[in-house]
């Protein structure tokens, strides 16, 4: 195979057109978006509770929806995976296969301890435990592939391309 | 298939490429941040691939190849001779 005019052109392609810098700035301010919303929801639906609400149906509307922000994270995490390259995509899945599995590992374990009287833990301590995982996970992962000291160094001062 | 092909086709599989990207970058006097716009990959991943700890995907090698204006085979080397087909040895 030759080189051939099909070459796609960096100019055009969707990492280069919206850049690193931009990405990730756009990346940022949609996810401070949804924490926004997030908030919101979640402090005015403690507010609500907190004046007391009778109606079962609708206290539970109420105590759940500071999830309706949930489908907003999904879509602007999404989408930062997907423009991340094949070698980020790789570190985050096996970041993410790590972390379920850690988690899984240590919710059963604590479940079976708590049957000997191990105090009873919030469900709200599942995704921390997860998201610590992921973050160790994911540094052990990117260490593997950083540079290492017999490594030719690297040759520009530049910044990352995307 | 046999164990014994199997267990050499895991081996090819598993095998790291050996390739000519850094060596090839130089000769064009780019750098990996230049080589990476190119590709539209982060400079951590050419890293990654001259040093041998990262096979590109086939969409990656082929753009590579490309960017190079050279054969898939005239960069990437699995250390098993040409590639045409048929069982492994």
């Amino acid at each position: 195979m030759t080189s051939d005019r099909s070459t796609p052109s960096p100019a055009t392609s969707p990492a280069r057109r919206h850049g690193k810098g931009r990405s990730a700035g756009r990346y940022l301010i949609e996810l401070l978006l949804a924490f926004v919303a997030y908030g919101a929801l979640l402090a005015a639906s403690l507010a609500w509770l907190r004046q007391g609400i009778d109606e079962p149906a609708l206290r539970l509307i109420v105590t759940l929806s500071p999830m309706l922000s949930a489908p907003a994270f999904v879509w602007v995490i999404l989408r930062e995976f997907r423009r991340q390259d094949e070698l980020h995509q790789k570190l985050q899945f096996e970041a993410l296969v790590i972390a379920f599995v850690g988690t899984a590992l240590m919710t059963f374990s604590y479940g079976f301890l708590e049957n000997i009287g191990y105090p009873r833990l919030s469900m709200f301590s599942v995704w921390p435990v997860m998201a610590a995982l992921w973050v160790i996970a994911l540094l052990t992962r990117q260490w593997r592939y950083r540079r290492r000291e017999d490594d030719p160094p690297f040759d520009d001062g530049c910044q990352i391309a995307r | 298939m046999t164990r014994r092909s199997t267990t050499a086709a895991r081996s090819l599989v598993e095998a790291p490429l050996k390739n000519r990207v850094r060596e090839l970058r130089s000769e064009r006097h780019w750098s990996q941040a230049d080589l990476a716009e190119r590709l539209t990959v982060s400079r951590q991943t050419v890293n990654a691939i001259e040093n041998g700890r990262y096979d590109p995907s086939l969409p990656l090698a082929f753009l590579i190849a490309r960017v190079f204006g050279l054969r898939i085979e005239e960069i990437f080397d699995d250390g098993r001779g040409p590639a045409r087909g048929g069982p492994p040895d």
